[in-house]
Formats: C-alpha cells, structure tokens, sequence
C-alpha cells in the first residue's frame, strides 16, 4: 500500500497478480460495452432477436449503418455541435483567462462580490434560472436558435475560478517589467498573460469542448427543429423514434460515439488532466 | 545578488496632460472597463436576474401561455408541491438515486484507485480505459445499456440464465427496466459505470499527494496493510473524499437524462415509468415547466431542487470538517 514504488524491479508477488486480475475484470467492464454495441450494429435484426445472443455477427450487414446514416442525417448533427461548441469553447477560454487574471491580478471596488457571484454559478443549481432564461428567449423570439443555444455559456463561473487560481503562477515582476517597459494593461494581458496561461487554457478548453458537446437539458427545451439539433439531442431522438429496433440504434450511437473516442484517445492526457483540473461534471 | 539597492520607483508623470491612445486604453481602467462591463452584464443577464426573477415568481401562478401577467398567490405553489404525492415521490427517487450510485461508484473506485496507484506498469493504460465511458455521450451510454438490459437476450440475463442450467435452479429472471423495483437502480449502475473513471481519476490525483514516508515509517513500526489504510490513507484522503462526495451527491440528485433516455422513448412520451419508480425530482421540473408550462409551479419545485442539494451539500461539509475520532 506504498504510494511510491522502488525502482528495483521485483518479481511479481501474489498481490499484484490479484491487483493485475482486479484491474482487467475492470477494463473488461469498462470496455465490453461498447464491443457489444459495435458489434450489434452489424448484426440484421432476425439475428439480434435470437436466444441466446451471438458474440459475433454470423451474417455481417451494413443496412442498420445506412439507414442510420441516412435518417439520423449525421453529418448535420456533427457540424452542428461542432459549431455551437467550438464558439462556446473560444469564448469561454478568453473570458475566463481575462476574468481569472483580472479577479487574481488587479484590485478594485467591488472584486469579491463579483467572484462570489461567478463562484456561486458552480453551486447553485441550475433550474430556478432556466425558467426564466427560456421566457427570456422565447420573448426574444429566439427559442429555437442556436443563439439561445450559445448565448448563455458564453462565460463560464467555473473557467473563471479555475483560471484565477492558475494565475498564481505569473509572477507579479514579470507584470511590473512589461508595465515599466511601458506595455498597455490590456496589451499585457494579451501578449504576457496568455502566453504564460496556455496549458492552463488548453485543459479548461478540452473540458468545456466535451462538458458542453455532451449537453442534452438546454438544447432539449430549445430547439425543437431537427435541423439545427446536436448529436446528443438528435441521437436521443432517434432512438425514441426506433425504441425497439436496438440494432438501428445502436448502429446510430456507434456513429455517434466514434469521433469522440478519436478526439478522446489523440488527447487523452489532456483530457484526464482537464478532469482532474475541474473535478466537476455536468 | 551581492548588495541591495534600494529604488524609488518614480511613476511617470507626464508634462501635461495630454489624452493619447495610450492614457485612453493603455491603463487599468480601461483593462477593468474592458473585462468587466460585459461580464457584469453577462452574469446579471443569464445568472443573477434569472435566479431572482425564477424565485419571485415561484410565489405566482406564472404561465408563457397565458397573455396575463403572472398573479400573486402567495404560498399557494409550495403547499401544492408539499401535498402533491408526485413530488415526494420524485424526492425520495432522488436521493435513493444520488445515494445509491455515489455510494457504490465510490466504494468501486476507491480500491481501484489505491490498486492502480501502487502499479509498476500499465497505469496509463488502465487509467485510458477507465476513462473510456466518462467521455461517452451519455445518449449514447443510455443506449448500449438499455440493450444490455435486454430481458431476453440481454447479456445480463444471458448470463444468469446460463447459470441457472448450470445450477439446476430457475428462478424468474429480471427485467432490469420493466420492473419498478429495480428500474432505478438499473438506471444507477450504468451511471456508475459511466462516471466510473472519473473518480478513480480525482482518488489518484489524492492518493498521489500523500507522502510515501507516512507508509515507510508506519511499516517500520509494523503496521499491517488494513491499518496503512485505516491510519494514514483514509484520514489524509479525506479532503478529496469529501470533495468527491459533495460534487457527487450534489449533481446525482439533479439526474435527469439517465433515466430519460433510458426508461422513456423521449420527447412526447411519460416520463418515470415503470410506476413511477424512475421519476426524480429534475424530471418533475422538466414536466410541469416544459410539458405542462406551468412555471410559477416549475419555479416552486426549482427552489426546492435547490434546498434539497444545499441541505445535503452543508451536512456532508459539517461531518466532513469534524475530526474524525479513533
């Protein structure tokens, strides 16, 4: 129970045979799933029906994946997340870094009342808010825009927390050389601050990238025009529409699932870090 | 640095004062006025005015249907929610929900943690696939499962029916979502599953700032396994423990779309069958605001999500800050 391990190779003891043997039973876990789920997709429907269920699909078949292509109409839905995301991800770093180094950096009247406030967003539950924000939008004649979709997680009360603390590390010499140097304040912001930042503002984008791709609530109560839905919410839709037919379903969650598994498996590190970072989820 | 100089740091005082760009929009005021005015009014727009105007009105009978302004009518919401059976139904789901998934994912995740901390190789690896269901749209997770869940042909009921034969024994095999006994905590374990990783992440991340002397030292004086554990993981873990469990606790009684996607067919259909068993207190919300448009009501029920998530928040940081006593 050694949190730090020699690094004299010893030979394998019993308890690491047994620490080896708990961990695979759990990646099996954590993996078998998704096998399952690619593996049906491929399977026609005669054979899903079957007792007991195949491992491998006996006839190999396409037709769940076609149909799924074609009905969930998938590039749509990717480039819509793609786009509402990827706004909201930009939008969130910069804000986020500007709030975090103005809050962590600069004094002035009133700093704690509007952090406790921003913080306050990481607390409070959502729902009292989300009432009024879609009256809000509806009276704007905006529901059912990916405006709405966007607007209200332009900033983000957690990426401004996390970014105030990640500001802890510039020091404030290297603020006063570039002050001295006769930098502007905003000029140093840009051209110092982010600079500095960027390991910080790449994990809190990762987050935010996979936090608000992922978000089904919002874009539930939003939208309600198949064109402009998101992967989660036009995934959802599509298996209400073929509850019982989980061959087609399946197929259409694997298309949904693989590019995020890419994303996931080129970034992981990151990825993981940001989590750690944050030790939030939705 | 061999002397210290001391330096006046004269500020630049220009001759007149002349407006430039630079005393414009080089100086503080314009970085605060820059970062500040459209954050201020970003969160008074989308978080302060909506949280005040939602908890105003959860005391009216507020409709977007109606063309009348929202009326007045006291408490007349939260003695309907208080008598209304739905709601205390919708509650205890919840919490059962929240206690039941963060109980078990933890009680899951912590060996795990402690397991891969002490591995010599494949860390990463492991760490990689645990990982993989957290990233997983969890749309798509609600899929995959509900096809486990197959009464039939489920791999689950698969399984046990293999075992059956072998045994010798029959028994009526489950319907893991069919049957309102166990539909919730069917809808819980694959929640376990999902946010399985990330736990084992955040647990890691505790364990590895304890100080590898603590377990040197104990194990000179002969400390066994269990009382490493007992003495110096747990009681040194314990902030990270209770992080994990106020951020858990707290977004798991909010749960909405696992059991949406996995129990409804979605939009349009009932929400929180079999029986009720699935219904939970975010789902209620979601139906008097968005299926019924009842909002004052909604808001009612919005404000007592927040009580129910505040209340359970501060008692886990009041235990949380006691001494524990051995």
């Amino acid at each position: 129970m050694n949190g730090r391990t020699p690094s004299v190779r010893a030979p394998l003891d019993v308890s690491q045979v047994f620490s080896y043997g708990v961990l695979l039973v759990g990646a099996m876990t954590s993996l078998l799933p998704f096998v399952f789920m690619v593996l049906s997709g491929f399977k026609d429907s005669s054979e899903l029906q079957r007792i007991p269920p195949t491992f491998l699909p006996e006839q190999w078949t396409l037709d769940n994946f076609t149909w799924a292509w074609d009905t969930l109409r998938f590039p749509r839905l990717f480039a819509n997340s793609i786009l509402i995301t990827t706004i909201i991800t930009l939008s969130v770093i910069y804000t986020s870094g500007l709030l975090g180094y103005v809050l962590e950096k600069i004094e002035f009247p009133g700093r704690r009342i509007l952090f406790f406030a921003i913080i306050s967003t990481m607390f409070v539950p959502q729902q009292i808010a989300m009432v009024v924000l879609w009256d809000f939008f509806n009276s704007l004649k905006l529901l059912n825009t990916h405006i709405a979709l966007i607007m209200p997680f332009l900033y983000s009360g957690f990426g401004i927390f996390l970014m105030k603390q990640a500001m802890h590390t510039i020091p404030d010499e290297l603020l006063d050389a570039a002050r001295i140097d006769g930098a502007s304040e905003i000029g140093i912001f840009h051209r110092i601050v982010i600079p500095n930042m960027w390991p910080s503002l790449a994990a809190l984008a990762i987050f935010t990238f996979m936090f608000n791709y992922d978000s089904f609530f919002w874009p539930l109560i939003v939208l309600q025009d198949y064109d402009l839905y998101t992967v989660p919410l036009g995934l959802a839709f599509f298996q209400g529409q073929y509850f019982n037919d989980l061959g087609r379903a399946l197929a259409g969650t694997t298309l949904a699932v693989i590019p995020t598994l890419v994303v996931f498996l080129v970034l992981q590190r990151r990825i993981i870090q940001g989590f750690t970072l944050s030790g939030m989820k939705g | 640095m061999g002397e210290v100089t001391v330096r006046a740091v004269q500020p630049l005082i220009p001759p007149r004062r002349q407006i430039t760009w630079f005393s414009v929009f080089g100086g503080r005021r314009a970085l605060l006025a820059y970062a500040l005015i459209p954050a201020v009014l970003f969160f008074t727009v989308f978080w302060i005015y909506p949280l005040g105007v939602g908890f105003m009105r959860s005391f009216t009978n507020w409709s977007p249907m109606s063309v009348r302004a929202p009326e007045f009518v006291g408490l007349d919401n939260y003695e309907r929610a208080f008598s209304d059976r739905m709601i205390g139904i919708a509650i205890v789901n919840s919490v059962k929900f929240a206690i039941f998934t963060v109980g078990l994912r933890l009680a899951i995740a912590l060996p795990l943690a402690i397991v891969l901390n002490n591995l010599r190789r494949g860390r990463d690896f492991f760490r990689l696939v645990y990982f993989l269901p957290v990233v997983t749209s969890v749309i798509a997770a609600g899929v995959i499962w509900r096809f486990l869940y197959l009464p039939r042909n489920g791999i689950f009921n698969t399984g046990l029916s293999a075992l059956q034969q072998i045994l010798g024994l029959s028994f009526d095999l489950p319907r893991y979502l069919q049957d309102p006994n166990i539909a919730l905590f069917s809808v819980g374990v694959m929640s376990v599953w999902r946010w399985l990783g990330f736990v084992v992440v955040l647990l890691m991340a505790g364990l590895s700032s304890i100080p590898g002397e603590f377990y040197e030292a104990a194990r000179i004086d002969g400390a066994s396994r269990f009382q490493l554990f007992r003495r110096i993981t747990l009681p040194l873990l314990r902030p990270t423990l209770v992080f994990v469990l106020v951020t858990e606790i707290a977004s798991e009684l909010q749960v909405f779309t696992e059991a949406f996607v996995m129990v409804s067919r979605g939009s349009g259909s009932s929400l929180g069958g079999p029986a009720n068993s699935t219904l939970t207190i975010v789902m209620l919300f979601y139906q008097s605001a968005f299926r019924n448009f009842e909002f004052g009501y909604a808001s009612t029920i919005a404000v007592i999500i927040f009580v129910i998530v505040a209340v359970f928040s501060v008692v886990q940081l009041w235990l949380g800050r006691r001494r524990w006593e051995y």
